[in-house]
């Protein structure tokens, strides 16, 4: 029997005890970057939900919670009269980016930094980005923190957004690192220009399969930054997760929706343009959704770190 | 080469013209391509000529100019003057094969000539082996017959397929040479002819910019510049402003020449890569557009020191191709997308803007009276007015489809380049019988318009997505089942 549908305790969890196991296990037990890609899906190694029903909680947690249906919409035609007010003018599809996920999220930020501050890039860019980013981690964490307590409770209420409030912080490193990413994507697209597009894509996904799990962590075990980082890049390795693919599935589709040349400028959007944005940010609700169910699926499996043997002094 | 033998292809009027003070004789109406003249038809337009001159390939025609009654445009072999009353071909002056680019008309009291440049150099296009398809409009003229070019060069395609790149003028009455001797230029001009005063101005792809005396063809200087200059020079008599290409080691950058002696006044050079608008210049400031990798930007700089005054971003990327209006009471720019902004001419502040949504590559805005025009890739003239701001006009030429291109008005026409399949030029006249619209920009908050679409699109989705919703929650039940075996969360053994 596994413990797959083990009901889990609801919010904070004390952390885990000091990693005794993986002392006595060493090296052995840690998984390699690329472990959970090479190793092929063995029934009953994880609890791990296979990809179609990690999508299909993530939807049904996201439409079947008014607060996140009525607030991702709320949310969207706010985001856009706040837009309007700085200057913004479009094209509002690409507003279908507002809700998404870090790293592809922080595109949508760069771009509105942009247009409303005609910023384009460098240092200036990414300290205009700033309020943007503070704020979407403050929504990010928000909507971790309601999907974890419905996960766990069927319910959303105040102190779910406000156990999520709490991890904003983490989201806003994750996402400065995600940026880091995009910078390193940017100077290798360089060197093999016709590659550069299959380069960022790549960057992305690895940006999302290492770190996209971060936030959950330190929701769920309220461990610091650096423990959270490392725990939620174990997790993605962890063998038959299907994390990358699980990444891929993310970044491709959101990367093409946010690249996108759709539509012209104008700030009264027609219905149908608000159809398309508000479904695709419902879709990226739903991904955070998702990976928060994925994560307390695995929570207890997830490999403690190796330590390194102290190296000899001559 | 130095022969001046002209292949006259002169063929008889086919319509009667009514002489008129028309004049616009160069890109953009004059040396610091102002853009504007007060006096042209107003909207609505309806296409009253085409002109087809038989081209095939990949080439059109350039920008026309006009002097008096008739319009004159270059294409890759030819320069052809056409009657503006009846878009007929009046004439056809060979040239040597080169880029269709405008040329410029100078009146010099008794004369009226054109300044044109021609030839693509040592390698030219693919096209010159192809047999030469230019020929008069059909039924409006009979074909070219004689051969060589006006300024005597080898016209004969594919006899050595090398075409000297030269500046030459012929006189529009007669279609004889004016220069004893057309001035040779080291590599291929592209730029078109800028005229100021009694000076013509011609850069080349390696970077040579030409002065020229206009009644001698003498030349009075060059200056050697760091990049190719490919697009229109603006001129005024305080200065001479123009923008390099980028290289793959070199930057494009913006420089300004002393009109006497072309001596290098200031050299403005972005500190990323960039590629600039053709500039205008107004009084003591030049107005242009740029593009880089951060974004775009229309800019003012001071003529005399090439300091920055200003620079407002602009939504899209900008075209090297187009230029700025430029009136007292505002700087009018068009980025590639075809939003029109009025930009305070001091401050650079955006004044108003109209968002019409569809690619404008070639076009370049002009402004006639308060309306602005602006050819669109798509083939149609849109005439947005710079007081309502709202899209007042929108004209679609007839015949084969094609992007409209620079345009040139005269006090009955607007004349435009018509590229894409067969190409040519197209004029537009005022349509009494049309009506007038006022459609605002789309970038105009409609608050109602706004949140009525958006309450239209969200309440049947929130709904229906609701409902699946509970569906799904009620068929895969909860997340968790109820504690098992974890006495941590006080739960035991079911």
């Amino acid at each position: 029997m596994t413990n797959r549908n083990k009901r889990r305790r609801a919010g904070y969890r004390e952390p885990r005890p000091a990693t005794t196991q993986a002392r006595a296990t060493g090296a052995a037990a840690r998984p390699g970057l690329l472990t959970s890609l090479f190793t092929p899906r063995v029934a009953g190694s994880t609890n791990m939900p296979r990809l179609g029903s990690s999508i299909l909680r993530g939807l049904t947690v996201t439409l079947g919670t008014p607060a996140l249906l009525l607030g991702t919409a709320l949310l969207v035609l706010l985001g856009w009269i706040a837009a309007l007010r700085w200057g913004y003018q479009g094209p509002a599809p690409e507003l279908a980016s507002m809700l998404a996920m870090t790293p592809v999220g922080t595109l949508f930020d760069l771009r509105l930094t942009s247009a409303v501050l005609g910023v384009g890039g460098g240092p200036t860019a990414l300290l205009s980005m700033l309020p943007f980013a503070i704020v979407r981690s403050i929504l990010t964490g928000v909507i971790l923190g309601l999907a974890v307590e419905i996960l766990d409770s069927g319910r959303s209420s105040v102190s779910g957004a406000r156990r999520g409030l709490r991890v904003a912080p983490l989201v806003l490193v994750v996402g400065v690192i995600q940026l880091g990413f995009f910078i390193v994507a940017g100077y290798l697209g360089a060197l093999i220009p016709g590659l550069a597009m299959f380069v960022r894509v790549g960057t992305v996904t690895a940006a999302v399969y290492l770190l996209a799990y971060a936030p959950i962590v330190q929701l769920r075990e309220g461990c610091g930054v650096l423990e959270s980082l490392s725990t939620g890049s174990r997790a993605a390795r962890i063998p038959g997760t299907g994390s990358l693919a699980m990444a891929l599935l993310f970044t491709v589709p959101a990367l093409a929706i946010s690249q996108l040349p759709i539509g012209g400028f104008g700030v009264n959007p027609s219905a149908w343009t608000w159809v398309f944005v508000l479904s695709v940010n419902l879709l990226h609700v739903s991904v955070i959704a998702t990976y928060a169910y994925r994560w307390m699926c695995i929570e207890d499996e997830v490999p403690d770190p190796t330590v390194r043997a102290p190296s000899r002094r001559r | 080469m130095a022969s001046l033998f002209v292949g006259l292809m002169v063929t008889p009027a086919l319509g009667a013209a009514s002489p008129s003070a028309d004049a616009w004789p160069q890109f953009q109406a004059d040396g610091a391509h102002s853009g504007s003249t007060s006096a042209g038809p107003q909207p609505p337009y309806r296409q009253i000529w085409r002109f087809d001159p038989g081209l095939s390939g990949r080439f059109g025609v350039s920008a026309p100019v006009v002097a008096g009654d008739l319009a004159v445009t270059v294409a890759p072999r030819a320069l052809y003057g056409v009657d503006l009353a009846t878009g007929t071909q009046e004439w056809a002056i060979e040239r040597d094969f080169g880029p269709a680019v405008p040329p410029a008309l100078v009146d010099d009291g008794a004369h009226t000539f054109v300044v044109f440049t021609e030839g693509f150099g040592p390698n030219p296009p693919s096209e010159v082996f192809a047999a030469p398809t230019e020929g008069p409009s059909s039924g409006s003229a009979p074909s070219p017959t004689a051969s060589g070019s006006a300024s005597g060069g080898s016209a004969d395609p594919g006899s050595d397929a090398s075409f000297d790149s030269r500046v030459a003028a012929v006189d529009l009455a007669t279609q004889q040479p004016v220069w004893d001797a057309p001035v040779q230029l080291d590599a291929i001009s592209r730029t078109g002819v800028t005229v100021e005063g009694t000076t013509a101005y011609v850069g080349d792809d390696d970077g040579v910019v030409t002065a020229i005396d206009a009644a001698s063809g003498e030349v009075r200087w060059s200056y050697d510049a760091p990049g190719p200059v490919a697009t229109s020079i603006a001129a005024t008599a305080a200065g001479v402003v123009l923008a390099t290409q980028p290289e793959p080691n070199t930057t494009a950058v913006v420089i300004a020449l002393d009109p006497t002696d072309g001596s290098e006044r200031w050299r403005f050079a972005p500190a990323i890569p960039s590629i600039s608008t053709v500039s205008a210049i107004e009084g003591d400031t030049v107005y242009l557009g740029s593009t880089d990798q951060t974004g775009s930007r229309m800019l003012a700089l001071a003529l005399a020191d090439g300091s920055r005054r200003w620079e407002t971003a602009v939504n899209s990327q900008v075209s090297p191709l187009t230029s700025p209006v430029v009136t007292g009471e505002a700087i009018v720019a068009v980025d590639a997308y075809t939003q029109v902004y009025g930009l305070d001419p001091a401050t650079g502040e955006r004044i108003w803007d109209h968002a019409l949504n569809t690619l404008t590559v070639r076009g370049v805005p002009v402004l006639v009276g308060h309306s602005l025009l602006i050819a669109t890739a798509a083939g149609e003239l849109a005439a947005i007015d710079t007081d309502s701001h709202d899209l007042t006009a929108r004209a679609a030429g007839t015949g084969p489809g094609g992007y409209l291109g620079p345009i040139a008005v005269t006090s009955q026409l607007v004349i435009a380049v018509k590229g894409g399949h067969r190409p040519g030029l197209v004029a537009f006249a005022h349509d009494p019988l049309a009506s007038l619209t006022s459609i605002p920009s789309p970038t105009v908050l409609s608050i109602g318009t706004m949140l009525g679409n958006f309450a239209l699109a969200a309440l049947p989705l929130l709904l229906l997505l609701g409902l699946s919703g509970r569906w799904l929650r009620a068929h895969l039940g909860p997340a968790f089942a109820e504690d098992l075996l974890d006495p941590e969360a006080g739960g035991g053994p079911a």
